[in-house]
């Protein structure tokens, strides 16, 4: 199967998790509504204010404002997973993630100061938006280095990809985020409620870096920024960086994410950790681009 | 809680699941049987479909419980050890990565994951919810045992159903049945056209899709 096309189905699954999660029975209590509202904490008040009207409106409307939210999560995943709907579903989800990020996520707290690579900056719902269009169905360039350079070009993915990691190791190194005891609390306070061994496992981590928490923000961003440097690198040394984002992501979602809180309930999303994996499988150098470097070096 | 009138919707389409299947095993031509065939019409998968149609409409809506959760196990069970047999012939005979593709799989996972949710269900009950479907709300949340299975199954599921979808839109899965439209339904009176509808592998693909869907939503709301 095509690169491209087996990265826009892992997009499809997630969106259809989303829809799934959105179906819960959490999401149909006044609990949902709060949530939506205290996001718009520490933000501006011209971000804050729609935030707090649309989550008035949402606690007003619950039931009906929940399922057409769920519904058009799940007819995006299920848009995407079909070939002749993929655009449509593709536009869908790019208009759906802004409005999610803005009205759902407080744009992941960017403006407030309380985004983290470790909580999800910037924002889960912002990197699927950013996929749909990395893996939109179209080709501006034939021998494209890696799949998610042949809708907008190699160049504009490269920026993009600088940004987003360069932005990472910013939050990472953000006052709230290299205060004493920020990583360690913020890791140790995903601990309740889940499973036994992902507590275990999450409350080991957390009181394996107290007392470090700066050490462990600077070695984040040091990693953040090997990552974004990706784009300038030979492709052997771009897989290592790939392959270190994949670790990276998946070390997040594990620890400091607790995979989304799927398994303690009241989810509405995995969180960063899978689409930034499937963002990094996005940028792996296709066949082509590895034989165009070998003749290269050979010439 | 996740409203009523959402489960029962969801109920509907399982109890129409179930007749679509039901009616499939009955316009399905004995010589034409090869429950050996990967993706050609394999009885044993449209028989575990209705039961699971039925199973899930009892679940969504306890009104349409038919048999004690304890019933369920032991169907599942022995559905799951049935596709677990085939499992294993296939990966003696094809090896294990072609099996990880193939529609016993799949079949296996889909049964495993009503057992787990049965289990879960009596299991919830003998804690102390009293609970016979999903119409408590989150009550199975604070009793369900091993909610990482869940999300296993969730994950696998979901997978399956994404990948089914892209199969099915380019076609893999034949709109017609592989011996022609229905040629048995021909011979015994029935309409060949709605007998090759019903026996196309799409549509069993199909309704394999939404059942898969059904799952990881029963399985997200038990979490």
């Amino acid at each position: 199967m095509d690169a491209r096309r087996a990265l826009q189905l892992g997009l499809a699954g997630i969106w259809l998790l989303d829809g799934i999660l959105q179906y819960q029975s959490f999401m149909y209590t006044g609990a949902f509504g709060q949530m939506l509202a205290g996001t718009a904490d520490g933000n501006p008040a011209v971000i804050a204010r729609p935030i707090t009207w649309q989550a008035g409106l949402v606690e007003h409307h619950l039931v009906v404002l929940n399922t057409i939210f769920a519904t058009i999560q799940l007819l995006i995943g299920l848009g995407i997973a079909i070939r002749p709907t993929v655009r449509l579903a593709l536009a869908a989800s790019i208009a759906w993630s802004l409005g999610v990020w803005w009205f759902g996520e407080g744009m992941g707290g960017v403006l407030s100061g309380s985004a983290s690579p470790l909580n999800g900056a910037p924002g889960a719902v912002i990197i699927y938006a950013l996929l749909a269009v990395l893996l939109w169905p179209a080709d501006r360039e034939t021998l494209a280095p890696f799949p998610a350079a042949r809708a907008v070009g190699a160049h504009a993915a490269q920026a993009l990809w600088l940004v987003l990691w360069l932005s990472l190791a910013y939050f990472a190194l953000t006052p709230a985020n290299r205060a004493p005891g920020a990583v360690s609390g913020m890791i140790g306070g995903m601990a309740d409620g889940q499973p036994g061994w992902l507590g275990s496992l999450i409350r080991g981590a957390a009181s394996l870096v107290t007392g470090d928490d700066l050490a462990v923000s600077i070695v984040l961003a040091v990693a953040l920024v090997v990552i974004a440097a990706k784009v300038y690198l030979p492709i052997p040394a771009a897989k290592g960086t790939l392959l270190l984002a994949i670790v990276v992501a998946l070390v997040i979602w594990v620890f400091a994410e607790a995979f989304g809180m799927i398994l303690a309930g009241g989810a509405t999303d995995p969180n960063s950790g899978p689409p930034l994996v499937l963002l990094a499988l996005a940028y792996w150098p296709t066949r082509k681009a590895g034989k165009t470097a070998v003749r290269e070096t050979a010439a | 809680m996740t409203p009523s009138w959402l489960l029962d919707l969801l109920a509907a389409i399982m109890l129409a699941i179930a007749a679509a299947s039901v009616a499939r095993v009955v316009t399905v031509p004995l010589a034409t049987i090869r429950p050996w065939r990967p993706v050609q019409v394999a009885a044993d998968a449209d028989v575990v479909h209705a039961l699971m149609g039925i199973a899930m409409a009892g679940m969504f809506t306890p009104s349409l419980a038919t048999l004690p959760n304890a019933a369920w196990e032991v169907i599942f069970g022995l559905a799951a050890a049935w596709f677990a047999g085939r499992v294993w012939l296939e990966v003696r005979g094809d090896g294990i990565r072609s099996t990880l593709s193939s529609r016993c799989m799949l079949h296996l996972i889909h049964c495993a994951a009503m057992l787990y949710m049965f289990l879960a269900l009596s299991s919830a009950a003998a804690d102390g919810s009293g609970m016979a479907g999903m119409n408590m709300g989150g009550s199975a949340m604070a009793t369900l045992h091993y909610p990482t299975l869940a999300g296993v199954f969730t994950l696998l599921l979901i997978g399956y159903s994404v990948w089914d979808l892209d199969q099915l839109s380019v076609k893999r899965f034949s709109l017609a049945t592989a011996d022609g439209p229905a040629t048995g339904a021909a011979a015994s009176g029935r309409d060949p056209a709605a007998g090759a509808f019903l026996l196309a592998p799409a549509m069993q693909v199909g309704r394999q899709v939404v059942l898969g869907v059904a799952m990881a939503l029963m399985l997200v709301i038990m979490i």
